[in-house]
């Protein structure tokens, strides 16, 4: 209780609003109350800080084109425009949000149709290369697409000419 | 005379050389036959650990461009194999490797086609359409 009303004259002492004997009574609390003193240099440090700012005159034009900005009257916008329009930005972030929503659908989720397509062209594929395959070598069809090679070797040279016996008697 | 033995020198020359590539061409040959049939017994075998290490051995034979059609043709079986057994990833690693190997933009397009049949088996649909719309465009550019 009694370092709340310490505290509370701290300003006043420091503008040397007191009275001789209240202040000398104050300094006394300060020397013995820990938590008063270091309000009392906190205190003694905003005060320096707010001294040693710089004041900036400012020119007389200024305060009234401030003034006249504070009284000059909203401009008033329509119910329906207010409505349909709250803000632009509301707008075209919609806008530009279902654009990239849009964009992204299109071009990285395939769409039934491209699905389909894209089957069929893989699928044609599937069945030239079977058929590449047959032509080149022997394997058995297990449906379209799927090759199981017995004796196709893609390296192995078909037109070498056999070598004779190693091991034939001269 | 002196002439027309320098033209047989020549030729010779040429000759011998011509052979010496050949017979380099059939060494490269014969060890891309023999690997193949390892680089099939393995995915046959199911030791999917050997198999890109034994396919890498092709197709780091420094095949020509003329040649480069056989290395295509091997990634396509062993991957055809390898998705058959269902081991996607394991198709679709050794792709990449023979993607790396190759240059020509046909060999990389069907490559790439190859990459879309595994994803489209395995229904991933748009990674599909992704590899599919590389190989159309590699395609667009021979």
């Amino acid at each position: 209780m009694e370092c709340r009303i310490y505290t509370e004259s701290l300003t006043a002492l420091m503008d040397g609003e007191l009275p001789g004997e209240e202040a000398s009574a104050i300094r006394a609390h300060l020397l013995v109350c820990r938590s008063c003193d270091a309000e009392y240099r906190s205190l003694l440090f905003s005060y320096d800080l707010v001294g040693k700012t710089r004041m900036i005159d400012s020119q007389p034009a200024a305060w009234s084109l401030i003034e006249s900005r504070i009284r000059t009257p909203q401009e008033k916008r329509g119910f329906l425009r207010t409505f349909l329009f709250p803000n632009i930005w509301v707008p075209v972030t919609a806008l530009a949000g279902l654009i990239v929503i849009t964009s992204f659908l299109f071009l990285f989720v395939p769409s039934e149709n491209r699905s389909v397509a894209m089957r069929q062209i893989l699928n044609k594929y599937a069945q030239e290369r079977d058929r590449e395959f047959e032509t080149k070598g022997a394997f058995t069809r297990q449906g379209v697409g799927t090759v199981r090679v017995i004796h196709y070797n893609p390296f192995s040279d078909k037109d070498s000419k056999r070598k004779g016996n190693p091991f034939k008697a001269e | 005379m002196a002439k027309s033995f320098t033209a047989a020198l020549v030729m010779m020359s040429f000759s011998l050389s011509w052979l010496m590539a050949q017979d380099d061409w059939e060494k490269t040959r014969s060890i891309a036959e023999a690997q193949h049939e390892i680089v099939m017994l393995l995915i046959k075998n199911k030791q999917y650990d050997k198999v890109l290490p034994a396919s890498k051995k092709i197709l780091t034979l420094n095949f020509p461009p003329s040649r480069e059609y056989q290395l295509v043709d091997h990634a396509r079986l062993a991957s055809a194999a390898l998705t058959e057994q269902q081991n996607y990833t394991l198709a679709h690693q050794l792709l990449d490797e023979a993607l790396k190997s190759v240059h020509t933009n046909k060999s990389k397009a069907t490559l790439y086609k190859e990459k879309a049949l595994i994803c489209s088996k395995n229904g991933q649909d748009g990674q599909a359409m992704k590899f599919l719309e590389e190989a159309v465009r590699l395609e667009e550019n021979p």
